[in-house]
């Protein structure tokens, strides 16, 4: 029997139904949904007026170009991070049905076309079309081509790149890989620029110059420095950045549709390799990390074993750990060693922040388990043992990482002296820092989507989490204010004293945030725990 | 005394009545299969049962304690195979077998001789150093088990154990059970698998719609019958497609 081509429609119907569906399953995802659609409009109208005033003005072309290239960079670069999570967009789902190559690329573009950030991109590109007249019809028109063939760019460019890695990123290891590697990017997009410009000297427009002229150059920019180009008199400068633009979309189509049947069944796998061969000191001191292998290991040295294990395993903790470290070491210490400030810090007003943001990694720790969490309940984990055990395994796996920040510093810093008083201040907030996330975990834990990917769709639990880390963070700077004004007047003089009263501190806040956990665990039992955090269905 | 009893459990979410007044008791050395179609409770009704859920109404005994008010007792003479999701799938087998110990307080070297004894007997020996996650899904349900039994538990408590799990290894996971309830322990679990079930056990519930149907020794159940018969029986709904899907 002939098979009838499936419309285009049909596409763009699924794309809805599947939005829809998303945003309907739950009341949080509903609000995630709505807040999606806010926060499109406000991006879309700040597009809109930002473009709509700075285009072809010619002091402005820098904010112009860098907004287009980030639009186009955004929509390259997404549906990469969210691969697996929007239905339409995995070629391999397409495979079993009666679908040509070219219908399935078609309907591809038309999913991509439909939701908020197409939307949101619409409007604010508006903008710039509309602010092109100032320099006459023809810059409008050619702003008009250069917006929609960067867009246009961008959505055969990120499905060429999600095809061309398809079966990769459908690998836990894969995606593992590119989770942590995405998460440490962006914690050091801010660190890295900061560096970038204090390297570069007072000149920071100069550089933005040089970067806007590259851009421009390049299928992100290109379309937006082309109307400047007919503003200016220059009409085949700006053919050949719209022919650049042409060519690139030719190379993105060609490699989309070269690689596109091997992501849909799956060419592109490797033979899978053999399992390395099993550890042979025994089960128990492969689980423990060298630290914790005592002859006497009981359930709190296991959880402290497993957490410190999962730190580095898990590609949500791993990640999160990560990020942390790049902003809270690796920044500081490049900060130190530019003098970004021209002023170098005391090493406390390093080390302390260290401490005061371990905590916000751990005030959601049942979570991290999910429904895992259940084997605890099934072998009745004492309350007492299940805080103290996971607060040792974190405490293990990031004290080494800021005592070493701590020496780094101070070496490099020329202050060896500081060392001490950078210590207490790290153990003083770190200690309340814990204890506070122990306090918080039980009456505060929420559900995480069983998700590998962190950057991926979180279910609407963002705003959620950002609240209570907030939270955290006000709750612990207060109490750990005064450890830090005490490093203030004591640190350089008495510094190993400050140690031992920093240390004081924190254990006394800690025991007290394990007490009021362990309390609040037993009145709410484990099992409604492990209903709390798991997601329903 | 019976090995493992519920009484009155009663369990709804948003108004639908998962498990609508359940009671049940399973023999000391029993195998007991609690049989049902999808959606019918048993899940829920084993979750119950082993301190995993609350129950809205009822109780839970495991060998005369009640699983909700001597939870630490209970959980040492229980040993229950969880679902995939259920266990720390990013530590390899024989460590995800250390912790399970751990967490039990056994002595390190009765873990480290009866995790290497589970892994060889259930042909996990070879996946190495290969993450749980990574595992195949039988795999999964074979480490599972190992988990359950590592603490020597007189009770076992198992969701599905012979789902997704190959022939081969389904005859060793029956043989592990036969000879665990020959040594005076008791096994109950969950199964759509009717053959299995009459080769297997001693004493069968029909379960539909969160209520037991039929409950008893296999004879008594099945009356003369074959199994599958009386669940159609019990559980009702359509059997065959009619003249529907004629073109096919």
């Amino acid at each position: 029997m002939a098979v009838t081509p499936v419309p285009l429609r049909v596409f763009a119907r699924l794309k809805l139904q599947i939005l829809r569906n998303t945003a309907m399953s739950s009341g949080r995802r509903a609000v995630a949904f709505i807040l999606g659609i806010m926060l499109g409009v406000v991006f879309g109208l700040i597009g809109f007026v930002t473009l709509l005033s700075s285009a072809i003005s010619s002091n402005r072309q820098t904010v112009v170009v860098l907004i287009g290239s980030a639009i186009a960079l955004g929509w390259l670069a997404l549906p990469v991070l969210f691969f697996g999570v929007d239905e339409t967009l995995d070629p391999a789902r397409f495979a079993l049905l009666p679908l040509t190559k070219g219908r399935v690329v078609a309907g591809q573009i038309v999913a991509a076309a439909i939701g908020v950030p197409a939307a949101a991109t619409t409007v604010a590109l508006l903008g710039f079309v509309l602010g092109s007249f100032r320099a006459g019809v023809a810059a409008a028109l050619v702003a008009l081509i250069g917006a929609a063939l960067t867009v246009f760019f961008g959505i055969l460019g990120s499905r060429a790149v999600t095809s061309t890695f398809a079966m990769s990123l459908r690998s836990r290891k894969a995606k593992d890989l590119a989770t942590v590697a995405i998460a440490v990017l962006a914690g050091s997009i801010g660190p890295l620029e900061a560096v970038a410009f204090s390297v570069a000297g007072p000149g920071h427009h100069d550089v933005a110059r040089r970067l806007v002229t590259i851009l421009g150059w390049t299928p992100a920019g290109a379309g937006f420095a082309a109307p400047y180009d007919v503003a200016t008199g220059r009409p085949l400068i700006a053919a050949a950045r719209l022919g650049i633009l042409v060519a690139s979309i030719a190379l993105a189509a060609a490699l989309w549709w070269v690689t596109l049947e091997s992501a849909m069944i799956g060419t592109a796998a490797g033979p899978r390799r053999a399992a390395k061969s099993g550890d042979s000191r025994g089960a128990v001191a492969a689980l423990l990390p060298a630290p914790l292998r005592v002859r006497s290991a009981g359930p709190l040295i296991g959880i402290a074993g497993r957490e410190m294990r999962y730190w580095i395993r898990d590609p949500r903790r791993r990640a999160a750990l990560f990020t942390m470290t790049t902003v809270l070491v690796v920044f500081p210490i490049f900060r130190t060693m530019y003098h970004v400030s021209g002023v170098s810090f005391p090493t406390w007003l390093i080390t302390g922040p260290m401490g005061v943001l371990a905590g916000v990694l751990l005030i959601n720790m049942f979570s991290f388990d999910g429904p895992a969490y259940g084997l605890h309940v099934l072998v009745g984990v004492r309350p007492r043992t299940e805080i103290l055990g996971r607060a040792l395994g974190f405490a293990l796996t990031l004290l080494p990482i800021y005592a070493v920040a701590n020496v780094v510093l101070a070496v490099v810093a020329d202050e060896p002296r500081r060392i001490p008083a950078g210590v207490g201040a790290m153990l003083a907030t770190t200690g309340v820092s814990l204890g506070t996330a122990a306090a918080l975990a039980v009456p505060a834990a929420f559900p995480m989507p069983e998700s590998r990917n962190v950057l991926a769709m979180n279910a609407g639990t963002g705003a959620e989490r950002g609240l209570l880390s907030l939270a955290a963070l006000a709750i612990i700077f207060a109490i750990s204010l005064p450890a830090l004004v005490a490093a203030h007047y004591f640190g350089w003089q008495h510094g190993w004293a400050y140690a031992v009263g920093g240390l004081v501190w924190g254990a006394c806040w800690f025991l007290a945030g394990v007490a009021f956990a362990v309390r609040a665990l037993k009145r709410r039992g484990p099992d409604r725990l492990l209903a709390q955090i798991t997601l329903p269905g | 005394m019976p090995a493992f009893a519920v009484t009155g459990m009663v369990k709804q979410f948003r108004g639908f009545y998962a498990v609508a007044g359940v009671s049940l008791a399973v023999p000391v050395g029993s195998f007991f299969a609690v049989l049902g179609p999808n959606g019918a409770g048993k899940t829920t009704l084993l979750s119950m049962a082993v301190g995993l859920l609350r129950p809205d109404q009822g109780s839970a005994y495991v060998l005369g304690r009640s699983v909700w008010d001597d939870p630490i007792e209970v959980k040492r003479q229980l040993g229950v195979l969880p679902e995939a999701n259920r266990l720390f799938d990013r530590l390899t087998g024989p460590q995800l077998l250390a912790y399970v110990g751990l967490l039990h307080g056994m002595d390190r070297d009765v873990i480290d001789q009866r995790a290497s004894e589970l892994l060889s007997v259930l042909g996990l020996a070879d996946a190495g150093r290969t993450l749980v996650v990574d595992y195949s899904a039988g795999m999964k349900k074979k480490i599972g088990l190992a988990c359950a039994l590592l603490h020597g538990p007189r009770v076992l408590v198992l969701d599905e154990p012979f789902e997704a799990v190959d022939p081969v290894s389904g005859q060793i996971i029956r043989d592990i059970l036969r000879r665990y309830v020959a040594g005076g322990g008791t096994v109950v679990f969950s199964s759509h698998v009717m053959e299995l079930v009459e080769r297997l056990c001693t004493h069968v519930a029909i379960m539909n719609a969160g209520q037991i149907q039929r409950a008893g020794s296999l004879d008594q159940v099945r009356g003369g019958r074959p199994l599958e018969d009386v669940f159609v029986e019990a559980v009702g709904g359509r059997t065959d497609v009619g003249t529907e899907l004629s073109w096919l």
